[in-house]
């Protein structure tokens, strides 16, 4: 069957051939090398470019956005140590204000314990040293007193021995009295 | 005759010519799918090792195809 | 399976280089400085590519936006082939293999379309830019590494580095079998594409005639027949969709890899 096939191939005057024709060789270089020269001008020349400038600006956006997080991640960080600093400060001036409220409550407590003490001594003293005094002035008053009391009562019968005695013995009592 | 002759020569030419690089080029991308699988990471270079490797290997078969041309021409 | 063998010749008719003129002719030699109907299409091929870039190129923005989108991603796909396969300084080959790249894509997709053809499915384009690489990537690495080095660069360095005698009986054998790799380089990257290209027509033309010749038999047989053909005419229609892709894909990564294997020629 084969063997037909290339026995009319021949018959017709066309058989395949491996041989290059020459019409077909001038037609495919000129029209590739045209087609290089125009395409490398016109075409593949503004693609190229247009892909690398696209490349950049992709580049130049992400860079910049990358640029933007870090710089905005920076911000908050320093923000947020900011607002721990702050809240450390507030807290520690409120620990300090209420120490130093503590201090001074216990200061004037205290203060106010030793003015009342002290006003309380004072006014012991005060009266201590009356009473001591009035003490003083009553014994002299009593003594001058009940001798002219008895002075008075008994005359003259009584002798300057007696006398004292009788003294001594109403100061002795008089003491006991502030013995109590 | 001396036609058939050449036209059965240029068959038999062919024939031969493509049986070795047929299977050459079943080894080739049979290996090639082995190794892309193993490396999937390395699919690129093997695709182009491999389309030079088949080139190779199939310019014999081009040349048994030019044969049978010439031949049966 | 009448006229199977006719149908056939001269779908073959249809894909072989013919002037454009006279497509249905029977004529053994084109012209050199004719239209055939291969540069026909290659030429539309050339208007839309074109035209796609230099609108697209229009809406190209940095806010992406429409067509312009497609081309973006088109052009940032090559550029990433030619520096993953380059290095660095790969960005710079981009507009070549580029335009490399996107002329083959669309004259692949052009080959699609039913009726005609793709302006790669001529071995004398196809030829052409395979040698045109060859010659881009030599020149490349000569400039980069000097005559010397460059020609150096293809006995391996282990062999360099060997005593006398292992230097001067496997040096000139590698440096031969090198040469010889070098050379076949275009020749397969021309018969790659051109192959696929063109086999892919061939291939959709004979289940094509499959269908027809079922259709003009009764019966089961002849509905079997146009029901596979027409299957296998689907299948193979999404394969050629795949392949026009992917062959346009393999031109340009090889034809960066050999750029890159210039370039960086003296380093190993």
């Amino acid at each position: 069957m084969f063997v037909g096939v290339a026995y009319a191939a021949e018959e017709g005057g066309s058989s395949i051939s491996v041989v290059p024709v020459l019409a077909d060789i001038w037609p495919s270089i000129l029209a590739f090398l045209l087609l290089f020269f125009l395409l490398r001008k016109f075409a593949f020349g503004p693609i190229s470019s247009t892909l690398d400038k696209r490349a950049a600006t992709i580049k130049e956006s992400l860079e910049k956005a990358e640029q933007t997080k870090v710089e905005a991640e920076r911000m908050l960080e320093e923000y947020k140590q900011q607002m721990a600093e702050a809240r450390g400060e507030a807290g520690k001036v409120i620990e300090q204000g209420r120490k130093v409220a503590e201090s001074m409550k216990a200061e004037i407590v205290a203060q106010a314990n030793k003015d009342a003490e002290a006003i309380v001594a004072k006014a012991h003293e005060a009266m201590e040293a009356e009473k001591k005094a009035a003490i003083g002035e009553l014994q002299a008053s009593v003594a001058d007193l009940s001798v002219a009391v008895a002075g008075k009562l008994i005359g003259e019968k009584l002798s300057t021995a007696d006398h004292a005695s009788l003294i001594e013995k109403y100061v002795a009592e008089v003491g006991s009295l502030n013995d109590n | 005759m001396e036609g058939s002759l050449n036209v059965l020569g240029a068959g038999i030419a062919y024939g031969l010519a493509a049986f070795g690089p047929g299977l050459g080029i079943g080894i080739i991308g049979g290996k090639a799918v082995e190794a892309m699988a193993r490396q999937p990471e390395m699919a690129g270079k093997v695709q182009t090792t491999m389309f030079i490797a088949i080139a190779f290997t199939e310019a014999l078969a081009l040349l048994g195809f030019v044969l049978a041309l010439i031949l049966s021409a | 399976m009448d006229g199977f063998a006719e149908k056939l010749a001269s779908k073959l008719h249809h894909y072989s280089v013919l002037p454009f003129s006279d497509v249905n002719g029977t004529v053994d030699a084109v012209d050199p400085f004719v239209l055939t109907n291969y540069t026909f299409f290659l030429i539309i091929a050339f208007v839309i590519t074109l035209a796609f870039f230099l609108v697209a190129a229009r809406r190209v923005s940095i806010v992406p936006q429409g067509i312009g989108q497609v081309a973006e991603a088109g052009y940032e796909f090559i550029r990433n082939l030619c520096v993953d396969n380059m290095g660095k300084d790969g960005a710079k080959y981009a507009p070549f293999i580029g335009t490399l790249f996107f002329f083959i894509l669309f004259n692949n997709v052009i080959g699609l379309v039913p009726g005609a053809l793709p302006g790669t499915g001529s071995i004398g384009v196809t030829a052409t830019w395979a040698l045109m690489v060859f010659i881009v990537y030599n020149a490349i690495g000569f400039k980069k590494n000097g005559v010397i080095g460059y020609l150096k660069s293809f006995v391996p360095s282990g062999v360099r580095e060997m005593g006398p005698g292992g230097r001067f009986t496997l040096g000139p054998f590698i440096f031969v079998l090198e040469l010889v790799g070098h050379f076949l380089r275009p020749l397969t990257l021309a018969v790659r594409l051109y192959a696929n290209m063109f086999a892919g027509g061939i291939i959709l033309g004979i289940f094509g005639i499959f269908m027809i010749l079922g259709a003009q038999q009764l019966g089961a047989l002849g509905i079997t027949m146009t029901g596979f053909g027409f299957m296998m005419l689907v299948i193979m229609y999404g394969f050629k969709v795949f392949v026009a892709f992917i062959q346009a894909y393999v031109f340009a990564i090889l034809t960066s890899v050999y750029i890159g294997g210039a370039l960086h020629a003296s380093e190993h």
